[in-house]
């Protein structure tokens, strides 16, 4: 009960104290370029199909991008901005403020994400006609962005407690080699990927049917179902906060002046 | 309370405390080092934020590393100074507190108190980058008493408080005292720590040099090789006589400019030796002293002495 609700003081202490200027300038920008570049698009003739999916990818990267910002940086804002004893001086205080950074880190990016879709949607359905409720679309990958929020953010908080420097520059590293090499590695070993479930999720959710074919689907994410997807999805999620919280409480974490 | 069974923490190749083994029952303790001597890595090995590399630590006669619920019943008050420009001492402050588990409405309530305490009701609701350094100080202390803790430990509490400041913090800190609540201040100012008369603990190299009462800590002080500098009308007169004692090493005529006063510096193996023997002296010849001081800062010194008795380069020393 006491972690659940130091866990929630430190994620809304968090969120309070982030709505700097700066923040809200950062992520106005990364909320705003996928509308922006789906105008674009859209202007220039663009189509259906491939106007969903250039919301999809555009909103996942700047969806990455604000989790990369906030949760990698979990741990080494806290020291360089020498918090950390405050907080990690507290019964449980390691955890809380691992779980309640994860939580404002959900929050902060997925706000970014369901902006720009919101924003995305209005002006597809403004520029395109549609056979399929855009209602369905936009349901469709709020789900989707939440859900990979929720085990992104847990990977690049796991990231974060590990590195304490160049956190986001290791979180980097690991969208490239985990996320775009190894899901297009034609082996089983490209399923661990959290992005093949993802795209699972999406395709199912978002109804790409009307652009993918049923028997395509099958092909791409082979016969598992909806459930087996969010399954692994939300035990790699708690997996790594596990992971997390074990590291983040069993770690020394030092300052130089301490040493 | 506390104790350090032969505790050693290196980080990597440096040592950060070495081979410490004490034990403090509740009370009043002054954690006395010079910059860098391992206040902060000792207080960090009791709160179980480092884990010794060598030896064991106890607080409350558990192991801190792995029951950190202990944190309940201990108030820090760290030295670094926190940086939250856009959040008010009281959002701070109640935050903290929610972190001992409680809820936010007791949470604030406790945080309004302890603020009250530090004095710092007046400005509780402006945001901490208007803080001046000392309000910001008032507010790490208000964090650190709100939870009510049985055990006090203050990093450098006096850092950047103005005279009314310190004595108000000065005060606060009796009236934990009185209250009958444990305390550990760690500084390197003597005087500062001095004001609560706690037992000593001089730390420096990472080892605990000492340990004793304040009274021990002057003796070390008044018998411990030194050097005073004495004003006088006579100069030359007082270093024929002063030469000729037992106790002095070494005189020195000193007139830093033309137009500056003129100093006897005198290297004495005990400063009580010679104090005693300095009135005789000056009646005998009529000489007039305006001014005696230490060459030496106080605690560079002590530290310097203290180490020379670890090596086994002087006698003396506690226990």
């Amino acid at each position: 009960m006491n972690l659940l609700r130091s866990t929630w003081a430190t994620a809304t202490f968090e969120v309070q104290r982030s709505l700097s200027a700066q923040r809200l300038m950062v992520a106005s920008v990364l909320a705003g370029f996928p509308p922006v570049m789906v105008t674009v698009i859209g202007l220039s003739g663009g189509e259906i199909p491939l106007t969903d999916l250039l919301i999809i990818v555009l909103v996942s990267i700047v969806g990455l991008l604000a989790q990369m910002l906030w949760a990698t940086s979990n741990v080494y804002a806290e020291l360089e901005g020498k918090s950390w004893i405050f907080l990690a001086s507290r019964p449980q205080g390691r955890i809380s403020l691992f779980l309640g950074k994860y939580i404002a880190a959900v929050g902060f990016s997925f706000a970014v994400c369901f902006i720009a879709i919101s924003a995305c949607l209005a002006i597809r359905t403004y520029l395109f006609f549609s056979e399929i409720n855009p209602i369905l679309i936009w349901l469709g990958m709020i789900g989707s962005m939440l859900t990979a929020c929720l085990i992104y953010s847990a990977v690049f908080s796991v990231i974060g407690t590990i590195f304490k420097k160049r956190a986001m520059v290791f979180a980097a590293g690991y969208i490239v080699l985990s996320e775009i090499i190894l899901p297009d590695v034609p082996a089983i070993i490209g399923r661990l990927s959290a992005r093949f479930h993802l795209q699972a999720i999406a395709a199912k959710w978002i109804g790409w049917f009307h652009w993918i074919p049923e028997e395509n689907y099958a092909i791409l994410y082979g016969q598992f179902s909806l459930g087996f997807h969010l399954a692994c999805v939300g035990c790699a999620t708690v997996a790594l906060l596990i992971t997390g919280c074990i590291i983040v409480t069993r770690r020394e974490y030092v300052t130089s002046e301490e040493v | 309370m506390i104790q350090l069974d032969n505790v050693t923490k290196l980080y990597k190749t440096v040592i950060g405390v070495n081979e410490i083994t004490l034990t403090l029952e509740p009370g009043t303790y002054g954690l006395l080092g010079p910059n860098g001597s391992g206040k902060t890595t000792l207080i960090n090995l009791i709160l179980g934020q480092l884990r010794p590399t060598i030896g064991q630590v106890r607080l409350f006669g558990e192991n801190p590393w792995t029951r950190d619920r202990l944190m309940r019943r201990v108030g820090l008050c760290p030295a670094h100074e926190v940086n939250y420009p856009r959040v008010t001492g009281l959002e701070w402050v109640t935050y903290l507190v929610q972190l001992h588990g409680f809820s936010k409405p007791a949470a604030g309530k406790l945080a309004i108190e302890a603020l009250e305490k530090v004095k710092m009701t007046h400005a509780m609701h402006r945001p901490m980058r208007n803080y001046s350094l000392g309000m910001r100080q008032r507010a790490k202390l208000a964090q650190a008493i709100a939870h009510d803790p049985d055990l006090l430990i203050l990093d450098e509490p006096f850092n950047g408080l103005d005279p009314i400041g310190r004595n108000d913090v000065k005060n606060m800190l009796q009236y934990w005292q009185q209250q009958g609540r444990s305390l550990i201040i760690a500084s390197h100012v003597l005087h500062e720590v001095e004001a609560v008369n706690p037992s000593f603990l001089l730390i420096s190299g990472g080892r605990l040099l000492a340990s004793g009462s304040p009274e021990d800590v002057r003796s070390i002080l008044a018998n411990a090789p030194s050097t005073l500098r004495i004003r006088t009308d006579k100069p030359r007169d007082l270093m024929r006589k002063v030469a000729e004692l037992s106790v002095v090493d070494g005189v020195r005529f000193i007139q830093a400019g033309k137009n500056e006063s003129e100093y006897v510096e005198i290297d004495t193996r005990s400063s009580v030796g010679l104090l005693d023997e300095l009135p005789a002296i000056l009646a005998d010849q009529g000489i007039k002293i305006f001014e005696i001081q230490s060459a030496d800062d106080s605690l560079k010194h002590l530290f310097s002495t203290l180490m020379r008795i670890h090596r086994g380069e002087t006698k003396g020393g506690l226990e």
